[in-house]
């Protein structure tokens, strides 16, 4: 291949993978960046100043009590995507609860698209299953939703949502039994990582070094037999004919013998000593072997938490969008969710 | 050994033979890891895919109970929801397990819908309901569970040479995926 096709496929990869990000960055662009102060995003602009204060509040205490968040949302619509998935994204971009115990729960309401739903956190999906969630929704939102109240249903199901999430830890803290499971701790190492297996690897894999002996012996045989008898050709010697007076049925096979033979002509002159090299010759082009210093595997990604990657698909790398790094007093304690949630029946 | 052409035919039947028995060591371990994010999830933390049919199991059964309250013992749309769960207890492979899995949402969809033809009282009118929530919450978990995303990339490169070949002569089957 050409040096300018070289070039030319360069820049067509590029250009491709110049599309390939502004694609993902526009997928990125439904979910909104968090607000400032994080507990609450009216980005529909239905909530009240007082319910906005309370919300904030009622989340400083409980965050700093049990690491939980409530978060609630309001968008005009979806960008045409389905609520769940909407919801789920947006609950693992902003990393809602703590990375530790993923008790976070968020409340998305649509105005534009007449509906609601409100997913937890991976470590909150037994003691606030999504059923639970469904009846608190109905229960507190859906008749001040339905009459267009939206700041009244959303003020009585986050006092409800934040009473659930609060005698959950409570109980815990007594020393009662958790109504739900123990979370298992994670484990350090790195059970789940895919690797793509190579080509070599795929090839021989796991019995690379007996298959590779086996092949190499292989070769070797194949190779002595194909070019034994021209070896002794260019050595300036020649096979004895097969019938010998100690060995007439050549015993190894190749149909010739190995014991001693008469030279025809001159012994070899000895080789002429090796030429005297200047000290500094060296230095030409030798400095690449002699390298520097030694490699870096270089830094990792910028990652802020750890828990994402416990998420079940979605990172919040693979929005592309730029992370939320304060300016604001709040943000996300590093929680996922694995999905689910309950929106309006 | 005196012919050459024998020995590279031999050559070539060794190189061949390695080849399939690397491969198939090498797909092995592949597929053991995604089994092993099917039971203890992509973490390793024990938030797999198997894990949830378990907890959708116990929400199917309980689902009957209250079915058993209003329809016969023998009543299909039960029969159906029982047989799914066992298939799900019993089954060994992952592929299986996700196959009983469709089966079983399939199942509770039925009987769900079922039991909103039946005058049920206000507490398991609310059960109905919950339960249903919760199956479908939790369906909604194994689909964008990790175990699928892994599984897909395996089945991807299952597909490609000489991987493809390896692994219809060795019987590695593809995973079935959770969505």
């Amino acid at each position: 291949m050409g040096h300018r096709a070289v070039i030319q496929m360069k820049k067509i990869a590029c250009l491709l993978l110049t599309a390939c990000l502004i694609i993902i960055g526009a997928a990125a662009a439904n979910i909104p960046e968090p607000t400032e102060a994080f507990y609450v995003a009216d980005f529909a602009g239905v909530l009240s100043r007082e319910t906005s204060d309370h919300i904030v509040a009622k989340n400083i205490d409980l965050y700093e009590r049990t690491g939980a968040q409530i978060v609630v949302a309001t968008v005009d619509f979806l960008g045409g995507e389905d609520i769940g998935d909407y919801a789920y994204q947006m609950f693992n971009y902003w990393e809602i609860g703590s990375a530790e115990k993923n008790n976070g729960v968020l409340l998305l309401l649509a105005i534009g698209e007449d509906n609601y739903w409100a997913l937890q956190g991976k470590g909150l999906e037994r003691e606030l299953p999504s059923s639970e969630l469904g009846d608190l929704l109905y229960e507190y939102l859906e008749d001040d939703f339905a009459a267009g109240n939206y700041d009244a249903g959303v003020r009585k199901v986050f006092d409800a949502i934040y009473s659930k999430v609060d005698n959950i830890y409570r109980y815990s803290d007594q020393g009662g039994k958790s109504p739900g499971y123990t979370i298992p701790q994670p484990v350090n190492e790195d059970k789940g990582s895919y690797v793509r297996a190579p080509l070599f690897g795929l090839f021989f894999g796991g019995a690379s070094l007996i298959s590779a002996i086996i092949i190499i012996f292989f070769i070797v045989i194949f190779i002595l037999a194909i070019t034994s008898p021209f070896r002794r050709i260019r050595r300036g010697v020649y096979p004895r004919p097969y019938r010998t007076w100690w060995r007439p049925w050549g015993f190894w096979g190749f149909g010739r013998t190995w014991h001693h033979h008469h030279r025809h002509g001159p012994p070899p002159p000895p080789p002429p000593p090796p030429p005297r090299v200047p000290p500094h010759s060296h230095t030409t082009g030798s400095d690449i072997f002699r390298g520097g210093g030694g490699f870096t595997r270089g830094g990792g990604a910028g990652r802020g938490s750890s828990s994402v990657s416990r998420s079940s698909g979605v990172s919040r790398g693979s929005f592309g969008g730029s992370s939320f790094k304060g300016g604001g007093s709040f943000r996300g304690g590093g929680g996922s969710t694995r999905g689910g949630g309950a929106g309006r029946k | 050994m005196k012919n050459p052409k024998v020995a590279c035919v031999i050559m070539v039947a060794a190189i061949i033979l390695s080849v399939i028995i690397g491969g198939h060591r090498s797909l092995s371990a592949e597929a053991a890891k995604v089994e092993d994010i099917f039971y203890n999830g992509v973490a390793g933390d024990g938030f797999g895919v198997n894990r949830e049919l378990s907890y959708r199991v116990g929400l199917a059964n309980n689902m009957v109970t209250v079915a058993k309250r209003y329809l016969p013992a023998d009543d299909p749309d039960i029969k159906a929801v029982l047989d799914a769960c066992s298939a799900i207890e019993k089954a060994k492979k992952t592929t299986d397990k996700v196959a009983a899995n469709r089966k079983l949402q399939s199942a509770c969809s039925d009987l769900y819908e079922r039991l909103g033809k039946v005058d049920l009282n206000e507490k398991d009118s609310r059960y109905r309901e919950n339960l249903m929530t919760d199956l479908n919450s939790s369906n909604d978990i194994i689909s964008r569970d990790g175990y699928n995303q892994k599984a897909e990339q395996f089945n991807t490169e299952l597909k490609r040479f000489p991987a493809n070949i390896i692994g219809r002569i060795t019987g590695i089957k593809a995973f079935a995926l959770g969505r």
